[in-house]
């Protein structure tokens, strides 16, 4: 019984938590060299993203990149999504889902807010005024 | 017994579930999932027998698959 919990124990803490250390590869495949890198996960299906999306657009705060993930299996329907939005934040496609996958959020949208390779903090599902949470939550992280 | 146990474990295993992750919900998000879609009589009826019944209203719907909206 040891034996099985110990192989099953890892596969509860998959899912990235404030405080891990993101996977080298997968900040790579995130393509930001930024000290702060905002991670937001979206959907075309997803009508909250659709309204959140256009207020991470214009968004400034020091050091920090807002890098989206596109997580829609169909690429072609992210990509009018995207074009329909006029989004022009970096973009990653995730079709297999193989970064998502790690962080395995509960729900999409989904924002990691990573500081030098660590996860520092998580705000999940949409905010009407998410640019100013973000910066609170930014501004918090720096304290 | 090990035997048995090993069988019934793997018929059991069979039968065991996966659920969409919330990235995976492109297809249940479609209009066509929603209740009464196809007919929007059927969901008008049943939030008025819901209303009658229940002496309240809202909260029969659902959010796009897999959104963690407020």
């Amino acid at each position: 019984m040891r034996k099985l919990t110990t192989l099953l124990f890892p596969l509860l803490l998959f899912a990235y938590q404030v405080g891990d250390k993101v996977d080298p590869d997968i900040l790579r495949q995130l393509k930001s060299d930024s000290k702060i890198v905002v991670v937001d996960f979206f959907a075309s299906w997803c009508h909250s993203c659709a309204k959140e999306l256009p207020q991470l657009q214009n968004f400034s705060y020091p050091k920090t990149e807002i890098v989206g993930v596109d997580v829609d299996e169909d690429v072609e329907a992210g990509r009018a999504f995207r074009k329909r939005l006029g989004l022009t934040i970096k973009t990653v496609e995730d079709p297999e889902g193989k970064i998502v996958s790690k962080f395995d959020p509960v729900g999409v949208p989904a924002i990691y807010i990573i500081v030098d390779g660590q996860v520092r903090d998580i705000i999940v599902g949409a905010r009407d005024d998410i640019a100013s949470v973000l910066k609170n939550h930014l501004a918090r992280i720096a304290r | 017994m090990r035997v048995l146990l090993l069988g019934m474990v793997l018929l059991l295993g069979g039968c065991s579930v996966h659920p969409p992750k919330p990235w995976q919900k492109a297809t249940l998000a479609k209009e066509i999932f929603t209740q009464g879609s196809c007919a929007s009589e059927f969901s008008t009826i049943q939030s008025h027998v819901y209303f009658s019944k229940e002496a309240s209203k809202g909260g029969g719907g659902v959010a796009g698959g897999g959104c963690g909206c407020n």
